[in-house]
């Protein structure tokens, strides 16, 4: 696995100066909407998580590597360590750039700020790796089976589904149920970065941050191991 | 003998392509021709050799193991050098920046081969994947195919694209490269003239289907073609077990013996030693016949 991580290290090393930028130019919208500025941010570390996955797909060399000396499983499990991976550049750039623009602003810029530095503290990052993790655990799997085109358009259209019957349901429910009333106020909010951080700090109070991170990180562990699992078995199977 | 790349009574179906009850090896020390028009299959068994997809039916080893299974397969494949019939990968990187990319994997990549090669084939190792032609890719895809001391080499199609006196030097380094008598070559291609100089054996597959698998001297030492009159198409057609092509001047077939070929044919047919080309050409299901 090693040599397929150093692979993708080195196909995406062209291009990697480009992160620097793109996040630069992401942290303006720190003055103008820190939800954007938070969501933005998520989408580009998502693209540099699919970053290898992309460009081998567009060269066609999926049968290249498939052919080179190594078992499906090791293609697989290293796509999976480069995707954290460019989360967790993505996380550290929001953060650095949330407190440089901080640190940059003017008294006058400030006034305007409606709280991108709030973001970049451990509950926002927490809550900006666990969505980003999330969408990588639920995204490859689709990627393992379809391949690009076709798995990135029915996981786009199953999360669009999955969160529409999310919201619909927790509405149905509010009201009749104490789970529902939490739910509704959740999904209702459409802010599901704020939903999420809070959910996070809830777990934090309820049971202590010695608690609840590890909790968090069982849970994440347990998602990325099943959907690695899934992702092994599709493309074992899947003719290249 | 044991042989390097076995397939037996392998079968795969892609859509309307189905590839039927494929049977042959790769024996050690030999280069074996895979020959055949487009869509005949010569890729899909490529790739069904390398793991890349799996078999419907029937055994596909090499060396020794399933190449569709788990990590065995996947030590084999070190051993293994290919070049697919699209040999562009990574594009935007120069040749070195690709080959430092590839040669980790290889625990006997020779990097001193790799650099002579380079030079001798005229590869530029700074320049960009995409400023390349397609012969100039595919010399760069031979070069990281013959640099790890592979046993056994799987080149689909490799003289596609390549000039003729390129082509020429490849054979012969093929020729050499198998000198060691461990090492195998299977390679395909549609160039029957390729197969004349350097194959010790020839599988000839049409539609996904082995007409012909054996040595290329039967061929060329025993068969006959019989040319002759549309009135000698019952004849030869019952004398052929590959069917009788028409042609504008009459009939012609294939028969596996020259002599007894002259002792029915002679006098009333042309009967001529077959060349590999009219293997190519005539080897085909009896049910072409009349085609």
């Amino acid at each position: 696995m090693r040599h397929l991580l150093a692979k993708d290290v080195r196909l995406v090393a062209p291009y990697l100066w480009m992160v620097v930028p793109v996040h630069a130019l992401y942290s303006i919208q720190a003055f103008l909407n820190p939800e954007l500025y938070f969501w933005m941010n998520l989408a580009a570390a998502l693209a540099w998580t699919v970053a290898v996955t992309a460009i081998e797909w567009h060269l066609d060399a999926d049968h290249f590597v498939a052919g080179l000396p190594v078992t499906r499983a090791a293609i697989v499990s290293a796509r999976y360590v480069s995707a954290i991976g460019g989360l967790a550049l993505g996380a550290a750039l929001f953060v650095l750039y949330g407190h440089a623009t901080a640190a940059v602003a003017t008294e006058r810029a400030a006034a305007h700020w409606q709280g991108a530095p709030s973001w970049a503290t451990v509950d926002g990052v927490a809550a900006f790796l666990s969505i980003g993790f999330v969408a990588v655990a639920a995204f490859l799997p689709f990627f393992f089976r379809w391949g690009l085109p076709i798995g990135a358009a029915l996981f786009s259209a199953s999360a669009a589904v999955a969160l529409s019957v999310g919201t619909a349901v927790a509405r149905t429910l509010s009201g009749t149920t104490a789970a529902g009333e939490v739910l509704a106020g959740i999904t209702g909010s459409l802010s599901w970065s704020e939903a999420v951080r809070g959910w996070l700090l809830a777990l934090s109070a309820s049971w202590g941050p010695w608690v609840a991170a590890p909790m968090v990180l069982a849970g994440a562990a347990v998602l990325g191991a099943a959907s690695l699992r899934l992702s092994i078995r599709f493309y074992e199977s899947r003719d290249l | 003998m044991k042989s390097l790349l076995e397939f037996n009574g392998v079968t795969k179906r892609f859509g309307d392509f189905t590839l039927r009850e494929v049977s042959f090896s790769v024996p050690p020390g030999y280069i074996v021709g895979l020959v055949g028009p487009n869509g005949a299959g010569k890729t899909t068994l490529m790739r069904l050799a390398l793991g890349l997809i799996r078999a419907d039916g029937g055994v596909v080893r090499l060396l020794g193991e399933d190449p569709a299974a788990s990590r065995a397969a996947a030590a084999a494949r070190a051993r293994v050098g290919f070049v697919h019939d699209t040999p562009a990968c990574y594009d935007y990187l120069s040749v070195e920046r690709v080959a430092g990319i590839v040669a980790p994997f290889y625990p006997t990549w020779d990097s001193a081969r790799f650099s002579r090669l380079l030079a001798g084939f005229g590869v530029p190792p700074k320049a960009k994947l995409r400023s390349l032609s397609r012969g100039t890719k595919m010399k760069f895809a031979l070069a990281l195919a013959l640099s790890h001391r592979a046993e056994i080499l799987l080149l689909d199609e490799p003289t596609g694209g390549l000039d003729p006196v390129f082509r020429d030097r490849l054979l012969d380094l093929l020729s050499d490269v198998i000198g060691d008598a461990r090492t195998s070559v299977l390679f395909s291609t549609q160039l029957v003239t390729d197969l004349e100089r350097i194959a010790d054996f020839i599988v000839i597959i049409r539609e996904g289907r082995v007409m012909f698998s054996g040595p290329k001297d039967d061929i060329l030492d025993r068969w006959a073609v019989v040319r002759g009159g549309p009135e000698l198409a019952t004849e030869l057609a019952a004398a052929s077990r590959w069917g009788v092509a028409t042609t504008r001047q009459g009939v012609e077939a294939l028969l596996e013996d020259v002599e007894e070929a002259r002792r029915l044919f002679s006098g009333k047919a042309l009967v001529e030693k077959a060349t590999l080309e009219d293997a190519f050409l005539l080897c085909r299901e009896p049910s072409g016949k009349g085609d």
